[in-house]
């Protein structure tokens, strides 16, 4: 019996086999075809290439835009490899004369030249690997997510152990075989502990020796007490067998979501969501809407800008999930950090002169980008009706410019009558300029929603990374919420609250205190903050909306908030015991 | 048949952007044109039979052009080794 340490990034308990997982190896299959489907091989590798010359075409256009020529040419040199015919030809010999199918005579393919790289030695020799290990990566993407070849691997119930895992490489493993995951690197905000949360899988990570744990082993991995237990003696697997089927329980309890307070004043909780696959752990009655559905992760797990058709097949998929209920899309939502992810090249990381790059007026300056995304999103609202939100909006000149966008595109689209004036816009209130022109912002959008994040850092520049949570108690930030909320209520036009902030039981007081009767939270906060709205009394709060305003800073406001909470419940919490 | 020798002389060697710019000229032509350095072969047309020959900065290499145009192929492509195929370098003072 050994004991790992590590770090929770998603609670819970699992016991069983492990299953390692080499994520810089993609799986290749290793079949060959029969000679009927020797076509059909071809037509998928080439349908790979042009893909990928497509989403690199496009890159090379934001590369051109933003920086230079010269930068732009950096990007030719792979979309030359992805044009090389003598390249193409020996890939297509071993699927016509081996019936190799076409991942795994790609991969024969690429791995000879790579091999032959790293023999020469050179010590010039980086760029070149770098180009083609980008390009290897490409290609197989394209051609493992060809539904032909999705074939899972984990056949029995497994602990998933691997150096680092994507979420795309989550879903291609067979979800329902993974009963928790361990990982080398992976913070608590990346996108496969949002998958994790989602799937109430058990995750920990910033294990540094996996090879501790092998494939003969069973372990118990605890989340919750941040170990995981190599080879456990019988007595702990079965104390540990009995904790976990007392947590199963709970976990399958359902959410019944009010529509009030204690005090029968009408509150809204609704969910923000990325993947579709975060509702799998919900029971369709758990829920009420989708307050913030984001659409930026369907670039940051292509490394490229969804196209038109892979948008509407996801934004479709969405809406056939969540049946009736009221759902907001929110358009990209790139900020630097996010959109040098998404075009994660490795080239880009090896060049000063991507640092600055992105932004976030980038779907305004980049139109096709947002027609694209406004094209896709039209031609759902033939199956059911929604929202569309527009996130950092700064100026309502900028409402206006996306507003265009979105005529442009519902003229664009062929055979269909879909148009925008159908469609409710809103607009994300999150900065410090638009503060000032809220009524006039109020004019031209049919809802607001609040992103508080963002906000704390625009009045307060509090850095997202840091521990920002004290931000969320900052006077200032309860004044700016009241001032956007009694806009909302002139024009009639409804408000929510979508950050982090609601998901805080304290700062939930506050925000019931200046208005709020609307909010958004992630689907693990859920469960408390409904608790918590049930809880609530707004009748009995009384001035607390002007002792926060009389107060200067942060801790005050705290200090007052949880005094408020613990007479009112009579209990006490931990500050953020919610949010994780 | 026509060859000549040539000397790479571009600060990281033959690696992909001046590869790329040696394809692009090379495909305007209909010769076949091969590109011989430490023994080895490479069709100048193709990006990752150059790129995998590793050709280091001073490197000889020789190249030989057969076909229709291969006069012409062998003279343009002279050119662009000699200005270090027009690639520039952000870096040039590191």
């Amino acid at each position: 019996m050994r004991i790992i340490k590590g770090k929770k990034i998603s609670k819970g308990i699992s016991i069983g086999p492990v299953f390692h997982y080499k994520s810089d190896q993609l799986y290749i299959p290793d079949y060959n075809v029969d000679e009927s489907e020797v076509e059909q091989e071809i037509d998928n590798f080439y349908l790979a290439i042009n893909n990928c010359i497509e989403e690199l075409q496009q890159t090379r256009e934001l590369v051109l835009h933003h920086l230079d020529e010269n930068h732009a040419k950096i990007i030719d040199s792979q979309l030359m490899i992805l044009d090389d015919t003598s390249f193409h030809d020996e890939v297509i010999s071993l699927i016509k004369n081996k019936n190799n199918n076409a991942i795994k005579a790609f991969n024969k393919v690429i791995t000879v030249y790579e091999e032959k790289i790293a023999e020469s030695n050179s010590s010039y020799h980086q760029q070149r690997d770098i180009d083609i290990r980008d390009i290897k990566k490409r290609i197989l993407h394209h051609l493992i997510n060809n539904e032909n070849y999705i074939d899972g691997q984990i056949d029995s119930p497994s602990i998933l152990v691997s150096h680092s895992i994507s979420p795309s490489d989550f879903f291609n493993l067979e979800p329902k075989n993974i009963t928790g995951i361990i990982t080398t690197e992976g913070g608590s905000d990346s996108h496969l502990a949002i998958v994790a949360k989602a799937f109430g899988l058990p995750y920990i990570s910033g294990i540094e020796k996996l090879d501790l744990i092998t494939d003969q082993d069973e372990i118990i991995l605890d989340a919750n007490e941040e170990k995981i237990i190599v080879n456990p003696v019988s007595s702990k697997k079965k104390d540990y067998r009995k904790e976990l089927a007392e947590y199963k329980k709970q976990q399958n309890r359902k959410i019944e979501i009010v529509d009030e307070t204690k005090d029968g004043t009408p509150f809204d909780i609704k969910i923000n969501i990325e993947f579709i696959e975060e509702l799998q752990g919900l029971d369709e009655n758990s829920y009420k809407g989708i307050g913030l559905f984001r659409t930026e992760f369907l670039g940051l797990e292509r490394n490229a800008f969804p196209s038109e058709e892979e948008q509407y097949q996801v934004y479709r998929k969405v809406l056939e999930t969540v049946g009736d209920k009221p759902l907001v899309f929110r358009t990209f939502d790139f900020g630097r950090d996010k959109f040098i992810d998404m075009l994660d090249m490795e080239m880009f990381h090896t060049d000063e002169a991507y640092k600055d790059w992105g932004g976030i007026r980038l779907c305004l300056e980049n139109p096709t980008i947002m027609k694209n995304q406004f094209k896709a999103m039209l031609r759902c609202s033939k199956i059911r009706s929604f929202k569309i939100m527009l996130p950092m909006i700064s100026s309502v000149e900028e409402v206006r410019q996306a507003k265009e966008i979105c005529h442009e595109a519902e003229a664009e689209i062929e055979n269909e009558h879909v148009s925008c004036d159908n469609i409710d816009i809103g607009a994300m209130v999150e900065t410090k300029s638009i503060l000032y022109n809220l009524r006039e912002l109020a004019e031209e959008v049919e809802f607001f929603s609040i992103g508080t994040n963002d906000l704390a850092y625009f009045l307060l520049g509090s850095d997202r990374k840091e521990d920002s949570i004290i931000h969320h108690y900052h006077p200032k930030m309860f004044k700016a919420i009241r001032k956007i909320v009694k806009a909302g209520q002139e024009k009639n036009i409804p408000v929510t609250l979508c950050g982090e902030m609601g998901a805080d039981p304290y700062a939930l007081l506050g925000l019931a205190a200046v208005g709020i009767r609307s909010v958004s939270v992630s689907t693990n906060s859920l469960a408390q903050i409904n608790e918590e709205i049930k809880n609530l009394d707004i009748e009995q709060m009384g001035e607390l909306d002007s002792l926060i305003f009389n107060c200067e800073d942060s801790e005050t406001v705290l200090s007052i908030l949880k005094e408020y909470y613990e007479n009112f419940t009579g209990k006490q919490i931990e500050a953020n015991s919610g949010t994780e | 048949m026509e060859e000549k020798e040539v000397t790479i002389n571009n600060k990281y060697g033959l690696h992909s952007r001046p590869a790329s710019a040696l394809v692009k000229k090379a495909s305007n032509f209909d010769s076949e044109i091969k590109l011989i350095y430490d023994g080895k072969e490479a069709n100048t047309k193709s990006i990752l039979g150059l790129m995998v020959l590793a050709i280091e900065p001073g490197a000889e290499v020789k190249i030989i052009a057969e076909g229709e145009d291969e006069k012409e192929a062998l003279e343009e492509l002279e050119e662009l080794i000699e200005n270090d195929f027009f690639v520039e370098y952000d870096d040039e003072d590191n």
